[in-house]
């Protein structure tokens, strides 16, 4: 889940001042769980805005906001609302954004959350991240436990010197990854994977902007 | 030549110091610790923007060194340095004459006065002592032929007090298979602690020379500054306490650094003192080590 916060009400105002109209867009996916872009937290918004004197013309929740067909249909059944705005503001992930950007040339869009990691739910409202999307995944030689999101600095080749009582040098509120990781490989009488030295990584696989085109394979008519 | 090197070879006991280079262009004070610390150490290390406070670059400092007929240890980071980075400065560094470094990860940036900047990591220490042993056998770590090889002594840094020993003993094999000459730790103030590390670090056969480090403090509230601010040393608790007892603290942190040296000499090759702007303490501390 992609886990986004929402931006301080300052800031939100002042990229708003110019104009009077706004539409409002959430997302009914990461954004509603993180409680930033469901559909409850845009009706607050709605209120403390149009209590600033600013006109919501409307609002929708698409069901993945980064997704574009379902956005675009959404899109389309609030046309009359969106045509009244002078701006459309999104609560959703950059990429839920940049979707709707997508199909407005001439309308300002503005982003309500900042997006903050790739995360995962333990509970209500508790999300941690633990994978960074690195395109090279070194799961399989730290005992399923990732030391490039989890460790402050990255490492890979084990701790820096700075964990203290085995807790992180950053933030001391953080196990040290890599002490978790000893003991998950001694449990799995795995040490040697520990031992093995890890060459540095390949950062031209993570190339930026990424794209990827599936082509599934051609269903045979016969069978 | 590199006495430094020679002198590890040999077997011979080492004083090594650290200075950190000015935040500025100014170097009177720098150069003049310098030349206090000449007379009494092989070399000297150069720190490498420690604690993430942006200073004069290591690599210029330890070229003022050689100016001034000092061998230095250069500290290089892999914080504020890519691979390509890492290279380059190696090569520089050794084409200036520099003939020793010192590898280490470096302290994450939220502890220094640039805590927006973005932390580099693109390498770790121990990919960077592979980096330094690949420079030294004439590749890049692309494996492309250089015109012109290194020949660098290069040491890693170690934490005695870090745990588990197992994962420590692991970190330090690692580095070990790197190449690396020597090693040089964090400050100790516990010395039964490190009796209890080094016993377990001879127990894996590894042979490379240790240089342990030793910090004079100078105040009790220095102690509780590192042990809050500073990543990878620790004041125990009863030292400060010590300290705050005692009717003359510098004394009793000059006694606690002689005596903690002196019971270091047993174990190791040499020893890394730290005076941070008491260099005026460093030829009694080093008389009274050598006493005996």
């Amino acid at each position: 889940m992609i886990i986004t916060t929402a931006k301080q009400l300052d800031n939100l105002f002042d990229v708003l001042k110019e104009h009077q109209c706004v539409f409002l867009i959430g997302c009914g996916s990461c954004a509603a769980a993180c409680h930033t872009g469901g559909e409850e937290d845009i009706i607050e918004i709605k209120k403390v805005l149009e209590e600033h004197n600013k006109t919501i013309t409307g609002y929708c929740i698409p069901k993945e906001t980064c997704h574009h067909l379902l956005t675009r249909k959404e899109l389309i059944a609030h046309k009359q609302d969106i045509d009244k705005s002078g701006c459309i503001m999104v609560f959703s992930c950059g990429a839920g954004v940049q979707a709707v950007v997508s199909f407005y040339e001439d309308k300002e869009v503005y982003s309500a959350l900042d997006t903050l990691f790739l995360g995962n739910v333990h509970r209500f409202g508790k999300f941690s991240e633990t994978c960074s999307m690195c395109g090279q995944c070194v799961l399989n030689k730290t005992g399923g436990i990732c030391p490039v999101t989890r460790c402050a600095k990255g490492l890979l080749n084990g701790p820096c010197g700075g964990a203290k009582n085995g807790k992180c040098e950053v933030n001391p509120e953080n196990e040290c990854v890599w002490v978790s990781i000893y003991e998950r490989l001694k449990k799995l009488g795995r040490l040697d994977k520990l031992v093995q030295f890890k060459e540095p990584k390949d950062y031209s696989l993570k190339r930026k902007p990424f794209h990827l085109n599936i082509t599934l394979p051609k269903k045979n008519n016969k069978e | 030549m590199n006495t430094f090197k020679d002198n590890l070879t040999k077997k011979k006991f080492i004083f090594t110091a650290e200075i950190t280079p000015p935040k500025g262009t100014d170097l009177k004070e720098f150069t003049e610790t310098a030349k206090i610390l000449k007379n009494y150490v092989t070399a000297v290390n150069i720190t490498d923007n420690p604690r993430s406070v942006m200073k004069l670059g290591s690599l210029s400092a330890c070229k003022i060194l050689i100016d001034n007929g000092i061998e230095p240890i250069f500290q290089i980071t892999c914080r504020d340095r890519n691979r390509i980075a890492v290279q380059s400065d190696m090569l520089s560094a050794w084409v200036l004459g520099i003939r020793n470094m010192l590898i280490t990860t470096g302290d994450n940036v939220l502890a220094g006065d640039h805590k927006s900047a973005k932390p580099v990591f693109d390498v770790d220490s121990t990919q960077m002592l592979y980096i330094a042993k690949q420079l030294n056998l004439g590749f890049d770590l692309e494996k492309n032929n250089l015109h012109g090889k290194t020949n660098f002594c290069y040491g890693a840094a170690l934490n005695p007090f870090l745990n588990p020993i197992e994962l420590n003993l692991i970190r330090i094999r690692q580095k070990n298979e790197q190449g690396t000459s020597f090693y040089q730790t964090q400050p100790i103030f516990d010395i039964e602690s490190f009796k209890s590390f080094y016993s377990q670090f001879k127990g894996t056969g590894i042979t490379t020379p240790v240089l342990g480090g030793l910090l004079l403090l100078k105040s009790v509230r220095m102690a509780q500054f590192i042990n809050t601010n500073v990543p990878g040393i620790n004041v125990p608790e009863h030292i400060i306490s010590e300290m705050e007892k005692s009717s003359d603290p510098n004394e009793f942190a000059i006694s606690l650094t002689v005596e903690t040296g002196k019971k270091l000499k047993k174990y190791v090759q040499g020893l890394h003192i730290m005076t941070i702007g008491q260099e005026n303490k460093f030829e009694r501390i080093i008389k009274e080590i050598n006493a005996e």
